[in-house]
């Protein structure tokens, strides 16, 4: 285990940046409330 | 080999996880306390970021104003942005660059006489004058007590409107694109008063979407929703 952490902590610190991001994000009334609004790409679709 | 890949996959998951979970625990944690209104001004930098990446490469909505404002406010940008518009197609009519200008300067006696500004100069009756509006004035929309024939116009066709904001506008009295289109800014102001991020009445045009679908036309948002729809029932009928 202490290789890996040694080997691969960047991309550890990394899937923890990116996994706040997304906690944060799914907490956020924008996304719970209005999801289609913020995540779908609406009117500039092709 | 497998084992050392899986149990890195493993840890990344893991990890992941509970990045997730802590991302969870601070933004509520940020939510209640004092930095929420940093936190709003964050959301909405980002979303504005986003906004203006996708304004840049040209795939911004066609219905939405090439302004992203932030709280309800026209950036000094977009401000410029009209002005050097106008100064710029002024410019071309008096210089006669346009096929406007040009028909303007060979027949200037087609132009239109406009009153001279000391017209302008009496002063308007006090009984007649209207109470000047600040940008904080709101005003009660026209609402209805229920949807007409019974039926709501299905509000989240317009984008910003989900579930719990079409909620809140029937409980408002508003269950018609045709409300919302005729909306007066102060009117915009007072039923955004009611929303979590109000300045997204403003941002996301919902005046704008609503005098397209009001008027039978569809919004690239519509369409997609509708795609989406489609498939739905169609996942439906399949099963």
């Amino acid at each position: 285990m202490s290789d890996i952490l040694a080997i691969y902590w960047p991309y550890l610190v990394l899937a923890l940046v990116v996994g706040i991001g997304v906690g944060w994000w799914y907490s956020d009334p924008r996304s719970a409330d209005d999801l289609t609004a913020w995540l779908e790409r609406g009117a500039d679709e092709p | 080999m497998i084992l050392h890949f899986l149990e890195v996959w493993l840890l990344l998951g893991t990890v992941f996880a509970g990045g997730c979970v802590l991302g969870t625990m601070v933004h509520s944690t940020l939510g209640r306390g004092q930095f929420a209104a940093a936190q709003a001004l964050v959301a909405d930098t980002v979303g504005d970021m986003i906004d203006e990446i996708k304004y840049r490469l040209g795939v911004g909505p066609e219905w939405r104003p090439a302004t992203r404002s932030r709280n309800g406010h026209a950036s000094e940008r977009d401000d410029d942005d009209w002005s050097s518009a106008v100064t710029d197609a002024g410019a071309s009519l008096e210089n006669g660059t346009t096929d406007e200008g040009q028909r303007a300067l060979a027949a200037p006696d087609e132009r239109i006489a406009l009153p001279h500004p000391d017209a302008f100069d009496e002063p308007v009756p006090e009984e007649i004058a209207p109470a000047p509006l600040d940008e904080t004035s709101m005003m009660r929309p026209a609402t209805l007590p229920a949807p007409r024939t019974g039926v709501p116009d299905n509000l989240q066709r317009i984008r910003g409107i989900g579930r719990r904001n079409e909620q809140i506008l029937h409980e408002l009295g508003i269950f018609h694109f045709g409300q919302i289109a005729a909306w007066t800014p102060a009117e915009m102001r007072w039923v955004a008063a009611h929303f979590t991020f109000p300045e997204r009445v403003e941002r996301d045009d919902w005046v704008g979407q609503a005098i397209i679908l009001a008027s039978g036309g569809a919004t690239g948002f519509h369409e997609a929703t509708e795609r989406k729809m489609r498939a739905l029932h169609k996942d439906e009928d399949e099963a």
